[in-house]
């Protein structure tokens, strides 16, 4: 252990929480590597980050990022189809993988005895994956049934894809993650190379362990697996366009196979690298979401023009946003509903938040970002998320700290630029027969 | 009234847990949905506060009171960080023994739950989940929703809910659990702040076993314009969570149709892409359990999908699976296990189902041996005892031409549709 400790070289950061060292190392071939030990179980979460998104991908060939994530758990020049997963899972790893605007993961929750076969198996797919068209084929099936499930036979998919593409337009996020149909059935077996060539080489990954590892260990087997990997070009950096500015609000209005209307408003936010990006969910929780939050008391309590209502801020890299859902009652008007939020709206962007409301917006932002620090698996993703968005993994912890100390005037200064009502965009879904 | 505990200082956080054995089974006929209804009117006014004013406190702890209702019990979870425990057990006591049922208040929520029964049927897999139990449960006391149907809201009065509450709500048919940065006095302020403040009651007798229903497939085709694609189940009764036949059964559907590399997920996602999602599961409850197949493929594959899928059901039951797939079973949930475990909320989640199904508390700490001596033999011979795929309820939701491809499914006894807007018990056999 000793020989081990001295041949490990200093982190790059290190990062103190509670009693707990966060530690990001570099390999020379680029590769990140942030380390959480936690041994309060015998568990671990081993996430391999792709700074690749959708966000990255070219006209025509929308959905190429997440097919390819499917892609990943075929075939190596050391494993036949089938046995990447068969193999983790018949040792108790559970494996998933995600891909979002700008960036795509992969998972592993381990028993923390598992460490080694893990770190050698993505290794193996990272460098020698093998691609053919028989797997392309099955898994294009695949995809395609994942988008009638999650866009073409879901209202929310349907709203949420509409919404993205209205507001950003031609902007990177202005094309659904999962795809335009037509672009899944035109990518080809050498988009599917070239993709792999440019975005998955080490210098554009971040490797997030959390729990019951050894420090020093772990980096001597993450180099050991991946220092070997060559490293590449860097992958190009995307134009950093930010959203169109409007002049006047968009609205559009669906009508759909639905039982109840539902509303999706989406105002540009700042960036997960501005300052001002934390306060945003604030101004959610205090709107919101909160149990008495303004927007939700007065249309599901007062009025009872809502089911339910949510503000969610999402934190990317080239924009953010502030997402609003208004789930309404069957019958409920739209346009009724969208004008008493909005007056509600406006009477908080002139009044401010009482102190009281500020305290409340804390509290609950902070009982969640302790809810999403028990699990070794939140830890990761969150470590991964911020790394591979803004850059550095401490923007996490900073943004708590924002938040707590975010005075009242900071808030309202974030609440004016983020709520301009010529600036946002509304998508209304309406059942078909409506008459509205 | 029982009491888990689990003390982890991790983090300066607490979870709370109040389970009731108050769930949707005791509704009274004509009354569906009145457990559902007095579960949410807990928080809605109480000696002390209003609603309005009951939610701003809540928020000031930052937090919020979750409550699910199911066919045996109501569950009520909240956590907070550990410095706000004081001011979240102030409403928590009123909350539970201090209501007040406020009759606009239940005029309210009996609008705002039937908005929410509408609003639910935009989902097609909350609906397939939702007609698959009531399929499988047809005429049992499990086979209302929760929720209850649009005539049985409307016809429940507040003398419905407060006799419920009087009669139910008791120290007996609670389970409390505490999870999180505990001291040693936490659990008495839990209590006495909670549970002991409602009178001792009785245990309450175990509801009727569900019954096998008839022989035959019974398919239910839930109608829903401009579908693509369809949301399937596929099951049956099954046995408790007490049943000696449970962890053998629990080893042999893992392999079955329990993870991504699992016999099911092979044949219908990974050879021919029928699917995305695909999975089978076993449910245990406290009387009885459920067995479950779930897939959404597109309308061209939905016959073909359920045909290969009772031909799997019927190789299952009669040749079980070879010792390589219940080797790969065993050594998953063995190895699975800590992440049931790893953090305060799971480890009490785990152990409160443990009670709530009516198995020793020791079952947590001996799972992985409990599972490496289920044999190959045990495996099979659990699944074969009760699986009959010859008399599987198979719901349906998706468009309606799929019925012509639907109704020439060999083995077919009853086939039925309904719209997906359906209200009130299924329409006879």
């Amino acid at each position: 252990m000793q020989r081990r400790y001295a041949r490990t070289r200093r982190p790059l950061v290190e990062h103190r929480f509670g009693a707990s060292r966060i530690r990001l190392h570099r390999l020379d071939n680029g590769l990140q590597l942030i380390v959480w030990e936690d041994r309060s179980a015998p568990v671990a979460a081993f996430y391999t980050w792709f700074g690749v998104g959708s966000g990255h991908e070219v006209p025509g060939r929308s959905g190429m990022a997440h097919l390819f994530e499917h892609l990943m758990f075929k075939e190596t020049r050391n494993l036949k189809a089938g046995e990447f997963d068969r193999t983790l899972e018949i040792n108790g790893v559970s494996t998933n993988a995600a891909t979002w605007l700008d960036w795509t993961y992969y998972q592993e929750h381990l028993p923390s005895d598992r460490l080694e076969l893990v770190a050698r198996l993505e290794a193996d797919r990272m460098e020698n994956m093998i691609l053919n068209q028989e797997q392309l084929d099955t898994e294009r099936d695949v995809v395609r049934n994942e988008r009638l499930l999650r866009v073409d036979n879901s209202p929310e998919g349907r709203i949420s894809e509409e919404i993205f593409h209205l507001h950003f337009g031609r902007h990177p996020y202005g094309h659904p993650t999962i795809g335009w149909m037509e672009d899944i059935s035109a990518i080809t077996l050498d988009d599917c190379i070239g993709f792999h060539r440019v975005y998955y080489a080490p210098g554009n990954a971040t490797i997030t362990v959390v729990g019951d590892v050894d420090h020093d260990s772990t980096v001597e087997l993450i180099r050991h697996f991946y220092g070997a990997i060559p490293a590449s070009d860097p992958a190009p950096v995307r134009r950093a366009a930010p959203p169109p500015r409007r002049r006047a609000q968009r609205i559009r209005v669906l009508k759909l196979p639905l039982a109840t209307p539902k509303v999706s408003i989406l105002y540009s936010a700042p960036s997960i690298v501005e300052p001002a990006a934390a306060r945003v969910s604030l101004i959610g929780e205090i709107l919101f979401n909160a149990e008495n939050a303004r927007v939700r008391r007065l249309l599901v309590e007062d009025e009872e023009l809502a089911v339910n209502v949510s503000g969610w801020y999402g934190a990317l890299r080239l924009s953010g946003i502030l997402e609003l859902q208004l789930d309404l009652v069957p019958g409920a008007s739209w346009k009724r509903a969208m004008e008493l939020m909005d007056r509600e709206i406006d009477a908080f962007l002139d009044s401010g938040p009482t102190e009281r409301e500020l305290t409340q917006a804390r509290n609950r932002v902070e009982l969640m970002f302790l809810q999403s620090n028990q699990s070794v698996g939140s830890r990761a993703r969150n470590l991964g998320h911020f790394h591979t968005t803004s850059g550095d993994f401490r923007d996490f912890f900073r943004s708590r700290e924002q938040i707590l100390a975010c005075t009242s005037d900071e808030l309202m200064s974030a609440a004016r630029a983020v709520l301009q009502r010529g600036r946002r965009t509304v998508v209304a879904a309406v059942p078909a027969s409506d008459e509205e | 009234m029982k009491v888990i505990q689990v003390e982890n200082h991790t983090l300066t956080y607490i979870a709370l847990v109040l389970n009731a054995r108050a769930g949707s089974a005791l509704d009274p006929p004509g009354r569906e949905g009145l457990a559902y209804v007095t579960a949410h009117m807990l928080q809605r006014g109480t000696r002390r506060h209003t609603r309005e004013q009951v939610a701003d406190e809540l928020d000031l702890v930052g937090t919020g009171i979750n409550v699910s209702v199911g066919a045996e019990g109501v569950q009520f979870f909240v956590d907070c960080a550990s410095a706000n425990l004081p001011g979240l057990l102030d409403v928590l006591s009123e909350v539970l023994a201090a209501p007040i049922f406020d009759p606009a208040e239940l005029d309210k929520l009996k609008r705002q739950t039937l908005a929410e029964i509408h609003e639910l049927r935009d989902s097609d897999a909350g609906l397939a989940a939702y007609f698959f139990s009531a399929l499988l449960h047809e005429g049992h006391r499990y086979g209302p929703p929760a929720r209850g149907y649009e005539t049985s809201l409307a016809s429940i009065t507040r003398d419905d809910v407060v006799e419920f509450y009087r009669k139910h709500y008791t120290q007996a048919a609670f389970v409390v659990g505490i999870a999180g940065d505990i001291g040693p006095t936490i659990r008495d302020q839990v209590l006495d702040a909670t549970v002991r403040r409602l009178p001792a009651g009785r245990t309450r007798p175990a509801t009727p076993p569900v019954p096998a229903g008839p022989h035959g497939l019974d398919l239910l085709l839930v109608t829903k314009p401009e579908r693509t694609q369809a949301q399937v189940a596929v099951g049956q009764k099954a046995i408790p969570g007490s049943d000696p036949r449970f962890m053998p059964a629990t080893v042999a559907v893992t392999g079955f149709g329990g993870t991504f590399t699992s016999v099911l997920v092979r044949e219908i996602r990974e050879k021919r892409g029928w699917s995305y999602g695909v999975g089978a599961g076993l449910a245990p409850g406290r009387y009885t359990g459920t067995f479950r197949i779930r897939y959404a493929p597109k309308n061209e594959n939905v016959a073909e999908a359920l045909s290969l899928t009772l031909d799997l059901l019927s190789a299952l039951r009669t040749d079980g699976l070879a010792n390589e797939h219940l080797e790969f079973a065993r050594n998953y949930l063995v190895n699975q296990h800590p992440f049931s475990v790893d953090t305060p909320v799971h480890r009490l989640d785990f152990l409160l189902t443990l009670q709530l199904t009516g198995r020793p508390l020791s079952q947590l700490d001996r799972f992985a041996e409990t599972v490496r001596t289920v044999t190959d033999a045990d495996a099979n011979s659990a699944i074969s005892s009760f699986l009959e795929p010859e008399r599987s309820r198979i719901v349906v939701v998706g468009d309606a031409s799929l019925q012509d491809s639907l109704v020439k499914l060999p083995g077919i006894a009853r086939f039925r549709t309904v719209p997906f807007d359906h209200d009130g018990p299924l329409p006879p056999r």
